[in-house]
């Protein structure tokens, strides 16, 4: 039953999605301008952080001059997403993990993590970045067989493979210059930008998953892993929502500073 | 080291010996974060001592560790610092101090039994440096760095960057919007009711976070129960 309600919730943030697309426009990035220069010019901290922290610093960054045209459906879309989580997601969550013990979640995740090989080899192989392809092989080889289906890491605990930052399609658009777009916010799964969120699409077809089974048991396997995903990381959210002045603008300046850092890794 | 020892000895060639200097200097910032973290790590271990006890204590290391007057200053930038009167500041500065204060502390409620690795130290200007960790947990491995600097009386954090989300930079832009259509009253009213006071549903229960299952069902069923 379950299922079936995130089958038709899922449904609709795809077709969402798509009719977003079609409004993309290139993000502005506008000149800062100096502001009381004077008046702070004398101090030395803020000369010293200068390249790290100042306003140009922060354009780039892109937690400054947001082109964040959704913002009203966001924002809206970000309350639903709140009330979701602390309404049904997270009550969920914490009875499944009174019933599965940790390691046997973690196993979980890592086998999805597994099965998901595919998306983060091409995405390696396709920014040319070699040793990375290797690597997500070498490792996708050893935990498939000896890990049996990734529920364990061998290939870290053993071999010192260790685990990379995740490639996906997105960041090869980032790797080669495709701009974010704007920000979006996904039904149920939360903060992601135009470009990301686009690049959602064809990774359904590099998931094993939707070759071998039809398309209601495939969102519903994605829905688990969601939900195992959560379990393993209930109170973040709290944590967050707690620091922030402005959740929404948090999460959405929090998404693009990480993907940023991803893209450029 | 030993080279480093043969060539300051010999004084072979002059860059040779400052780059010895240097790399005593990076070592020196290295042992630094390495040796807070690790005591940070131990306390939380450390069984016998109860969770507001661990609190205090890490936050003690944390006080030491981190320049945080300096991150409230960096956080609202030279775009918004001019603008505060000299009590206003004082005042933010509190403000922000509690607030991360409180904030580390409730992170410690979310480490259950993750462990931290060292990665190499960056050496970014002259003063500046950065220190790559991976706090590995139970089915992810995160990129932490702290960002360090040379103060008047040590070395100091100033910043932190997880998964490329830095504290002051993130921080900084929640001020930055709030100021652009409050005024700074109502910036320190807002960061006042924040700091005294968070609504129930954030609450996170430690006991919950060590996890029921691990402890035998039953009894972490109840106290999940009385959680919200």
């Amino acid at each position: 039953m379950r299922i079936l309600f995130l089958v038709a919730v899922l449904g609709v943030g795809t077709g969402a999605r798509s009719v977003r697309a079609q409004e993309a426009a290139p993000a502005e990035k506008s000149v800062s301008t100096g502001t009381a220069a004077a008046a702070a010019a004398a101090d030395e901290d803020f000369a010293e952080f200068e390249e790290e922290f100042g306003d140009e610093a922060a354009v780039d960054a892109g937690v400054r001059k947001v082109f964040d045209p959704l913002r009203g459906y966001n924002r809206l879309m970000f309350k639903v997403n709140d009330k979701f989580y602390f309404w049904l997601a997270k009550p969920l969550a914490r009875g499944y993990r009174f019933i599965a013990p940790e390691p046997a979640r973690a196993s979980v995740q890592k086998a999805f993590h597994n099965l998901h090989f595919p998306v983060r080899f091409v995405s390696s192989l396709l920014q040319l970045k070699f040793k990375k392809t290797g690597l997500e092989l070498g490792r996708f080889v050893v935990n498939s067989t000896v890990g049996i289906g990734g529920l364990f890491d061998p290939a870290d605990r053993w071999l010192g493979w260790r685990r990379p930052g995740d490639e996906d399609l997105g960041q090869i658009l980032g790797h080669y210059g495709v701009g974010d777009g704007f920000p979006f916010v996904i039904p149920l799964l939360g903060q992601t930008n135009l470009r990301d969120g686009l690049a959602t699409i064809p990774t359904f077809f590099l998931n094993p998953v939707w070759y071998v089974a039809d398309t209601p048991t495939n969102i519903g396997v994605t829905a688990g892993e969601q939900f195992n995903f959560l379990s393993l990381h209930i109170g973040e959210y709290e944590s967050i929502k707690m620091d922030a002045l402005d959740p929404y603008t948090f999460i959405r300046d929090a998404y693009k500073q990480n993907r940023d850092k991803n893209i450029r890794e | 080291m030993m080279r480093c020892t043969i060539a300051l000895l010999a004084l072979l060639t002059l860059p040779q010996a400052a780059r010895c200097a240097a790399a005593a200097e990076s070592a020196a910032a290295k042992k630094f974060v390495q040796d807070r973290v690790e005591r940070v790590l131990a306390i939380l271990k450390d069984a016998k001592l109860e969770k507001s006890a661990q609190k205090e204590k890490v936050i003690k290391v944390a006080d030491e560790m981190f320049d945080l007057p300096l991150m409230a200053k960096l956080s609202l930038g030279k775009r918004h610092w001019p603008k505060f009167s000299p009590e206003q500041r004082d005042k933010f500065t509190d403000l922000f101090v509690t607030t991360l204060k409180a904030s580390y502390a409730d992170k410690i409620d979310l480490i259950t039994d993750e462990t931290v690795e060292f990665e190499e130290l960056e050496r970014k200007s002259k003063t500046k440096f950065e220190m790559i960790t991976n706090v590995v947990s139970a089915d992810k491995r995160y990129k932490m760095i702290y960002k360090i600097t040379a103060r008047d009386d040590g070395w100091r954090v100033y910043d932190v960057e997880i998964e490329g989300i830095s504290i002051v930079r993130s921080y900084g832009s929640q001020y930055d919007q709030f100021l652009a259509d409050h005024s700074i009253k109502d910036l320190l009213e807002k960061m006042e009711k924040k700091a005294f006071g968070q609504p129930k549903e954030l609450e996170i229960k430690s006991e919950e976070i060590k996890n029921g299952s691990k402890a035998g069902g039953k009894k972490g069923a109840v106290g999940g129960e009385k959680g919200e």
